[in-house]
């Protein structure tokens, strides 16, 4: 297996060549222009810039969610609404699906972008930080991935922690926005019907899945006080009018949500370190966690797992975890020091599916995935079904899914089942067909400098379409 | 109309099914089925079986309880939204353990997924689930019903899986592709590429994937002469950490999907309920107390829900701990008093015929187990 697999989508920022490590140590280093293609249906599609309406702020994505949950509620609650009047809320809302182009983004810049390195990069992290499907935070997986994930990879792991911890669509996602100080201002005036105190779901995961791990060891009492630091950091998405103190709670970039009246008082204690009243606590204690010997070594492990191999070799985990070390979690000198060992690995790795089928697309020229001039056309025609949508549902890996925190897995174990394997087979052959790809099996071998295992193996092909599913289907472009 | 809201909150769930036997080779076996329902994300046992009878339940859960749960026995009812499960009970068809567990304590759902699934204590040690490692030790090969291959069936080499693509403009493929991709690797890809080329050498059927046409389908499937003796469902989205529900809400939403999981297991088994047993699975109870968001917390003993006609009789088998703050486990989780693992090892002993001893120790790695076989199965 070529390391350009292993670091890369397959092709470099030129599209032509295969990805070098200088050209990834470049992609790393700095964000590069987001482009897409307008329409599949002409023969060559050119890559143009990715329009500008289509990426959005964080407050416009706040106003749509407000928008969304306003005429949701709408709908569900009035049954006064005529018929006309509801198709109208529905088709408003429709033209809101900013997952659906957030998704379609992430497919494009894999495909056409000249970063495939640093894409790699930010799905690894994306999964990381899981955020799944959740109402709210639907519409705010696409900030973390433009924003927060591409400005944070090239900081300190602490800061990417702080600001995703922080982010409304992880404090949605996670129920911190439900989270308030048993004795906070809230709690204290809140009348005897309202239920109200800790939740701790975001504080635990925070630290069992996001820094330390459990092998720490902290204690349902550290999950507790944890919970306590972040309580207050809240819901951005309720009406401002509504809200008591939305003004105070100082939100003008909305990575400030905190609300005082629902912050606990009082100093905390968090695996042995005290930690004061007030917002300044979750940034302490984030640090605290990030620094720690055993999030260097969890995270250093599961970089490895994904980029080397399901088992990575003592010498692969030290290499990467001196850096870590060093640097003080520098996430521009680890990535350094995993592509180094990743590039120098014999190991076969187990590539996920989304990350598959973008390489395929990317190393073949084909087009599969719909043009954003067609994306309106797509959502109001299909039934609700997406190309971008059912293309990352099959091979069942969305990351605009329900899921679990804890993401999709790293282990190839968990992705080996016939199923799995019969939609690769069955995507090959349609890119091959629908697709129309530039380059077929032997243009790609050549490119892909494969091994003669796999050239006898393509020979037995008889057609185009066999040698096709044949090639991107061998162990050595699978990588199991 | 399914508002909007709905339709994003509608889960998706999935199922596998295993042991199928190889033509001719177990026709002599003793075949009983198993079903396990897995209840992802921590189900909470006291708002699916409310113990009514306790003076503790309406201080501790005032915010929570359903207001007209339908009575089992004067100490338990059950929650409104498993009305078709409480026929199976009147039926002397189902029987409820309470107060149990795996004794997992430490309220990680990931931690607590891998081991109700490995049947190991020590999470993330084992690459097989004890599902799979029953059916191994009773002489049955396997073979899945959804996209992925799911831990708690893993064991046998034999696997096999199913969960048609729904894929616009794509054909299915073929098996002599599928046979040189399998000669290109060994080990595991190997045998998975070897399944697809059996598979499309006779061309599969579509299931739809919703819950109870899966349920029906694999009750259909498991009453086949030759069909599989295992499968899973799942249904995730049992954690409820804010505005949980009372007669309605979340949590009562996908009651009614076990409760319909049930319904559509029954009916699609037919003859065969009588010779099989399904239990629910979930890592974890809630905790006892409300939280800060009309929801519930990470906790320890739940509820196991189980059915079929292998059970003795409709009856809730507990040790019951109660639920005053200086009973509950830390002060603030329902005990759990019966090992679950128990369970498990009850309905593998009935319905695959394995001695105790065997399943104690090789299935569980728990030579003393305490056996419950006689007093759910008479």
């Amino acid at each position: 297996m070529h390391y350009s697999l292993r670091i890369g989508l397959g092709t470099d920022s030129t599209h032509s060549k295969l990805q070098s490590v200088e050209d990834a140590l470049n992609q790393y280093k700095q964000p590069s222009q987001y482009v897409g293609v307008r329409s599949i249906k002409s023969m060559s599609p050119a890559v143009e810039p990715w329009p500008k309406e289509m990426l959005f702020s964080l407050d416009e994505r706040v106003a749509a969610t407000r928008y969304d949950r306003k005429t949701s509620d709408k709908t569900d609650e009035s049954t006064k609404m005529s018929r006309e009047e509801k198709d109208e809320v529905y088709r408003e809302l429709k033209l809101k699906e900013h997952r659906h182009i957030d998704r379609l983004q992430l497919f494009h810049q894999a495909i056409y972008g000249a970063d495939p390195a640093r894409q790699r990069l930010i799905h690894f992290w994306l999964n990381h930080f899981t955020i799944g499907s959740s109402g709210p935070s639907d519409f705010m997986i696409g900030h973390v991935i433009h924003d927060t994930i591409a400005r944070g990879i090239n900081g300190k792991f602490a800061d990417l922690a702080y600001d995703i911890t922080r982010h409304p669509g992880m404090l949605t996602y996670l129920d911190n926005v439900y989270n308030i100080g048993e004795k906070s201002v809230r709690a204290r005036n809140a009348s005897r019907n309202e239920q109200i105190g800790l939740n701790d779901n975001l504080a635990r995961e925070l630290m069992e899945l996001h820094t330390t791990s459990p092998s720490i060891g902290y204690s349902e009492e550290d999950i507790r006080q944890a919970a306590k630091i972040l309580a207050g950091w809240g819901d951005i998405f309720d009406n401002p009018k509504t809200v008591k103190n939305f003004k105070e709670a100082r939100i003008k970039d909305f990575h400030l949500a905190y609300f005082k009246d629902k912050a606990e008082p009082g100093k905390k204690t968090v695996l042995g370190k005290e930690y004061p009243k007030g917002i300044e606590a979750l940034k302490l204690l984030v640090d605290d966690l990030s620094i720690s010997d055993h999030t260097a070594r969890f995270l250093t492990r599961k970089l490895c797992v994904h980029f080397i191999a399901d088992e990575p070799t003592e010498q692969d985990l030290n290499h990467v975890f001196s850096a870590w070390k060093d640097s003080g979690g520098d996430l521009n000198v680890v990535h350094e020091a995993l592509l180094n060992r990743a590039t120098l690995s014999t190991q076969p790795k187990f590539q996920w599916p989304f990350t598959w089928l973008v390489t395929v697309l990317r190393v073949s020229k084909a087009h599969l995935v719909e043009g954003f001039d067609n994306l309106h056309r797509e959502i109001m025609h299909h039934r609700g079904e997406y190309r971008a949508r059912a293309l990352a549902e099959e091979i069942g890996q969305d990351f605009w899914s329900r899921r679990q925190p804890d993401g999709f897995s790293l282990q190839s174990a968990d992705w080996i089942s016939p199923e799995h394997f019969e939609r690769r087979m069955r995507l090959a052959a349609m890119i091959h067909d629908h697709g129309k790809p530039s380059l077929l099996a032997d243009d790609l071998m050549d490119l892909l400098e494969v091994s003669q295992g796999t050239r006898t193996l393509v020979g037995k092909g008889r057609t185009n379409r066999d040698r096709f599913v044949l090639l991107t289907c061998s162990s050595e472009f699978m990588g199991a | 109309m399914l508002s909007r809201r709905l339709f994003l909150q509608s889960s998706s769930a999935s199922l596998a099914l295993a042991g199928i036997p190889i033509s001719g080779y177990t026709a002599d076996l003793p075949k009983g089925n198993i079903v396990v329902i897995i209840l992802e994300g921590g189900m909470d046992g006291l708002a699916a079986v409310p113990p009514i009878g306790d003076p503790s339940l309406k201080k501790q859960r005032k915010k929570l309880l359903a207001n007209e749960p339908i009575a089992l026995n004067p100490f338990f009812g059950l929650h409104p939204s498993l009305g078709g499960y409480a026929g199976m009970l009147a039926d002397g068809d189902a029987t409820i353990v309470h107060a149990t567990n795996f004794p997992y304590v430490k309220r990680s759902h990931f931690e607590g997924q891998n081991v109700m699934e490995s049947g190991n204590m020590l999470p993330f040690s084992d690459r097989t689930g004890w599902l799979g490692r029953a059916l191994d030790f009773a002489g049955m090969p396997g073979r899945a019903l959804s996209m992925d291959m799911p831990l708690i069936v893993r064991g046998s080499t034999e696997l096999d899986n199913y969960y048609p693509a729904n894929l616009t403009g794509s054909a299915d493929p073929s098996p002599k592709l599928a046979d040189l991709l399998s000669s290109d690797r060994d080990g595991d890809g190997a045998v998975t590429f070897q399944r697809v080329s059996t598979k499309y050498s006779d061309k599969p059927k579509f299931v739809a994937r919703d819950p109870v046409s899966l349920a029906k389908y694999a009750g259909k499937q498991l009453g086949l002469p030759e069909g599989p003796s295992a499968a899973v469902l799942r249904v995730q989205e049992f954690d409820t950490h804010a505005n949980q529900g009372t007669d309605w809400g979340p949590h009562s939403r996908q009651l009614t999907e076990l409760d319909d999981i049930f319904l559509g297991l029954k009916s699609g088994l037919k003859a065969a309920w009588g010779k099989t047993v399904i239990l629910t699975l979930t890592e974890f109870g809630r905790t006892v107390k409300v939280n800060g968001s009309v929801g519930t917390d990470h906790g320890y003993g739940s509820a196991g829900l189980m059915a079929g006609g292998l059970l003795k009789k409709g009856q809730v088998i507990t040790q019951w701990p109660g639920l005053a703050t200086k009973d509950l486990f830390e002060k603030r989780d329902l005990q759990s008093t019966i090992d679950y693992r128990s369970v498990c090892a009850a309905c593998i002993e009935t319905a695959y015929r394995l001695d105790h001893d065997i399943v104690a120790e090789k299935v569980f790695y728990e030579p003393a187990l305490p056996r419950m076989t006689d007093k759910l199965f008479g």
